[in-house]
């Protein structure tokens, strides 16, 4: 992490390149010349072998500056050619449905596509080389641990010409937690919770002041959710939400803009089109300069002229487009399938680290006692599941995602303690362990919709039967029906024993640890909304262990120096794995392989999957 | 005539007053709601996300309060809003599906009556020939073959061998464009219209050759009538009664199968917007597009029996 970094400090240290380089002496050569021959000129030393030295020496300074000017102003000539070069063409993308709504501060599904192309975000970050590359912000500052500066960019404007400003910023900002309150959608309320207020502090800086440190503030601001909206705009064209009281007692009118009006966004392209069958955004004339250009931005703006997203539910038909070579992306390709992939000669298949999630939940209702859950993960064998589902590799799976690599310092070896398949103990602990409601069957339960999901729990039921001699059951149904039964929380005990989800072949990383994949463990998140494993539980032994782990979970979040962090990190893991608590992650693909049309370059492959996919104003179309 | 016509008419509220209900009674006795579809589990850690769903959409009413508003404000032809992000109106997205829906029906329910017909008639008047079983053999493969599956063919193969697929990168409108459009929906269409064609040849062969048979045939022979009036004017028209009703009934058939086709071919039709309402759960959206598949049959229905007085005059209601 880097935390302690900011813009500014980067900038400082920042490798010089030739062309900089050229450029630089070019004109400071050319405007150095320009002066000494100006003096030359008003020169009226008497001293005329002084002046012919002095004319001399200009004359020579002059052409040696104008030589160097025009290799400068070559090399930069042929840099715009080749940036021209890449300029143009369409970008051809798919999503499986409709979107949901198009508020960048309310989650839903198949929307980002229209966000990240039509709204500007604070910067992005990309987790495999830990750099924040500035989009709308120019620098931030962490001033203190609880307080943090933003410096934003400037000259910069909505597409109704209105400023991007501090307040316009402290809006998008501050809108979020009264969302949350007032709907509930899926912002990360973690990237807020710790947050006071968001104020404009002069035209072109916004300060968070917080209630506490957080070391994940940076990272979580690099998500679509902190994306800049008009105030204006929403405010004239919103939908009312609902009037939100703040903590003094004054109340205020909140809007949303599901539909994102004319003018709300500043990103470099306009929606043109957004029906049932997809959405097309073209390039905005007006978008700001990128000035310096960090990693992943072309100072005059993207190369790629337009997007165009086609709804495409079904996936047989998205694999005939991308075969047939109308789509510049795919998704996460079968092993079985590769060499029908390869043999296209238009397709780039790429071996990304695969950060893939398969969970089994515990209901802590039932599975109250330590026993229990260390008995139903003994009962598993890791190796047999890693041979029988990733032909093409597989590894265990730890609470925190290895992809986050400056946090993760469990080894495999480390971890295989803990995934150890041991039938007999397993039945052993399962007969010593106290049941407060008796368990005659275990059911797993999980949803229909992925086919490998499926045969994933299948395999757990078969194993888990075997070990431990007790009847299994594997219900599935659909999504909607399993997040309800998954999630009610109206009994202390589920209609379920495991909670099978996530088929573990492909998945990314935040950055966050919260977000891959503490969460799935904490007791005042999924532990206490899907899991019964939270620590206002009926059963004392689970809520004190909540306890313990919501203190292990805030000291972590809190600690900004990165070394000392993970080792509370490497802490919390221990005590989950230790305690065999409330989840357990099964082991997952190490490798995933990803579909790209070749045509598509620089479009940041080793970050594709860590939510940084189609953020990179780089990318271009060899063919455009 | 028209007294049968009106008395019709009266029952069609009377089957959607009785279809709606069950519907609605169907969706509300299902576990979970379209609260979590909306409020949604990933990333959700507030357990009174759902709560203050359901209070705002009044989801927390007793059923027969939701139905009956939901009944007041369509028989005023307002359907309601989704209750699934952007919570826009329901009829105005099924006027914005309905066409394409209707597109591909009817599109498929002709190419089914042409292929349909013009292979059973082959068969009957071909019958016993290598031709009749030949085309004997390319129905029951037509009938076997599930059109989910067929689809997914006409899709992926000519990619793998050929890449190129008949699914469209860009989605034309008939208004826009009908030609571009029709090159899209054709192969949806064709796609149902296989099975549909299969059947319906199987039907128009037995139904001639039983007219075949029968004493006025023989009796247009012996006037001396050429073969081609025979068929045409007495066989074929006189087979037809059976066929009618079948197109009519395969056009319900046509409209549950333009679910799976719109689904796979992207097609932007009712089907895909029912099936995204009933995963979500989303009871207006649902009620409104089967209620609308609903009206479409028992209105086609009601054309197929007045249809019976055109090709038949023995036939008064």
């Amino acid at each position: 992490m880097r935390d302690n970094e900011n813009y500014w400090n980067r900038l400082r240290s920042r490798p010089l390149s030739r062309r900089r380089f050229l450029v630089g002496s070019g004109v400071a050569a050319a405007g150095s010349a320009a002066i000494l021959a100006g003096c030359g000129d008003d020169d009226d030393d008497d001293d005329d072998g002084a002046a012919a030295a002095t004319a001399a020496a200009t004359e020579a300074a002059a052409t040696e500056a104008a030589a160097e000017a025009t290799a400068a102003a070559t090399e930069a000539a042929a840099a715009a050619d080749e940036g021209d070069a890449k300029r143009g063409g369409t970008l051809r993308l798919w999503k499986a449905q409709e979107d949901a709504g198009l508020d960048p501060g309310i989650y839903h599904l198949n929307n980002t596509e229209i966000i990240y192309s039509t709204m500007t975000q604070p910067y992005t970050y990309q987790p495999t080389k830990n750099i924040f590359a500035m989009d709308g912000m120019a620098g931030y500052e962490q001033v203190d641990p609880t307080t943090f500066v933003w410096s934003i960019r400037p000259g910069m404007k909505f597409h109704n010409g209105d400023a991007v400003d501090s307040e316009a910023v402290a809006f998008s900002f501050g809108r979020l937690t009264k969302l949350y309150d007032l709907i509930n959608p899926h912002t990360t309320r973690t990237g807020f919770v710790f947050v006071d207020d968001f104020e404009a502090t002069d035209e072109l800086t916004v300060t968070e002041h917080w209630n506490r440190p957080n070391a994940d503030a940076p990272v979580y601001r690099a998500r679509h959710y902190y994306s800049f909206v008009n105030p204006r705009v929403v405010d004239e064209q919103g939908a009312l939400e609902g009037e939100w009281t703040a903590p003094d007692g004054s109340t205020e009118d909140v809007y949303s803009v599901q539909t994102l009006p004319e003018g709300v966004g500043s990103g470099p392209y306009k929606i043109v089109r957004r029906d049932a069958t997809g959405t097309r955004t073209e390039r905005w004339p007006d978008y700001h300069k990128h000035t310096p250009a960090d990693d992943g931005f072309v100072e005059d703006g993207p190369y790629i002229d337009a997007w165009e997203t086609r709804i495409m539910p079904d996936g047989a038909a998205r694999k005939a487009a991308f075969l047939a070579g109308d789509l510049d992306v795919y998704a996460a390709i079968d092993p079985l399938e590769l060499p029908e992939f390869e043999s296209v000669d238009h397709v780039n298949v790429v071996e990304l680290p695969a950060g893939g999630t398969g969970y089994l939940g515990m209901d802590g209702g039932k599975f109250h006692d330590k026993r229990s859950r260390q008995a139903l993960q003994k009962s598993l064998d890791y190796e047999r599941i890693i041979q029988t589902l990733w032909t093409a590799g597989g590894k265990l799976a730890a609470p925190i995602s290895d992809l986050i690599a400056a946090y993760q310092k469990l080894s495999q070896e480390e971890l295989a303690s803990w995934y150890r398949w041991d039938p007999q103990e397993a039945r052993a602990l399962w007969e010593a362990a106290d049941f407060a409601v008796p368990v005659e069957k275990i059911k797993l339960f999980g949803a229909v919709e992925d086919p490998l999901l499926s045969d994933v729990t299948q395999l757990y039921a078969g194993m888990i039967q075997e070990a431990l001699g007790v009847e299994t059951e594997v219900e599935l149904v659909d999504q909607n029906t399993w997040a309800a039964r998954a999630t009610d929380v109206s009994t202390d005990v589920k209609d379920w024993e495991l909670l099978s989800y996530g088929n573990g072949s492909a998945g990314g990383t935040t950055g966050v640890p919260n977000d891959t994949h503490l969460i799935h463990f904490d007791p005042r998140g999924y532990g206490l909304n899907a899991f019964n494993h939270w620590a206002g539980s009926p059963r004392p032994e689970v809520a004190a262990d909540s306890e313990v782990l919501i203190g292990m979970l805030t000291a972590q979040e809190a600690e900004t120096d990165p070394e000392a962090r993970a080792e509370l990190l490497t802490e919390v893991q221990r005590w989950i794995l230790d305690n065999h608590y409330c989840n357990w992650r099964m082991p997952i693909s190490s490798v995933s392989y990803y579909g790209f049309n070749k045509r598509l370059q620089d479009f940041g492959q080793d970050d594709w999957l860590n939510f940084y996919d189609r953020r990179r104003e780089s990318m271009w179309l060899s063919e455009a | 005539m028209t007294g049968y016509i009106v008395r019709r008419l009266i029952a069609v509220p009377l089957m959607m007053l009785a279809i709606s209900f069950i519907l609605f009674m169907l969706l509300f006795v299902r576990p979970g709601s379209a609260a979590f579809a909306a409020s949604g589990f990933v990333g959700d850690n507030d357990p009174k996300a759902v709560e203050r769903f359901e209070e705002r959409y009044g989801l927390n009413r007793p059923w027969y309060a939701q139905y009956g508003d939901w009944l007041w404000n369509a028989v005023q032809g307002d359907l309601g809003v989704r209750l699934t992000p952007p919570q826009d109106p329901v009829t105005d997205k099924i006027w914005e599906r309905l066409p394409n829906t209707v597109e591909v029906g009817l599109l498929t329910v002709v190419l089914s009556a042409i292929f349909g017909i013009t292979i059973g008639v082959l068969s009957a008047v071909r019958r016993n020939s290598i031709l009749d079983y030949v085309l004997r053999t390319v129905a029951i493969a037509g009938i076997s073959v599930p059109n989910f599956w067929l689809a997914i063919l006409v899709l992926t193969l000519p990619a793998i061998w050929w890449q190129w697929t008949p699914f469209a990168s860009v989605w034309v409108s008939f208004t826009d464009n009908p030609l571009d459009n029709l090159a899209i929906v054709i192969w949806p269409a064709m796609t149902l219209a296989l099975a549909s064609a299969a059947g319906t040849a199987r039907l128009v062969r037995t139904s001639m050759l039983e007219v075949f048979y029968s004493d006025y045939v023989r009796t247009a022979r012996a006037k001396g009538l050429q073969e081609r009036r025979v068929i045409w004017s007495h066989v074929f028209r006189n087979s037809l009664i059976p066929v009618i009703t079948l197109i009519g009934l395969q056009f319900g058939a046509v409209l549950g199968g333009v679910v799976i086709a719109e689904v796979i071919f992207g097609i932007p039709g009712l089907g895909s917007l029912t099936l995204a309402g009933v995963l979500a759960q989303d009871y207006p959206l649902v009620l409104g597009t089967i209620c609308i598949f609903a009206l479409l049959f028992v209105l086609v229905t009601l054309a197929v029996d007045l249809l019976y007085t055109v090709v038949d005059p023995r036939i008064q209601y």
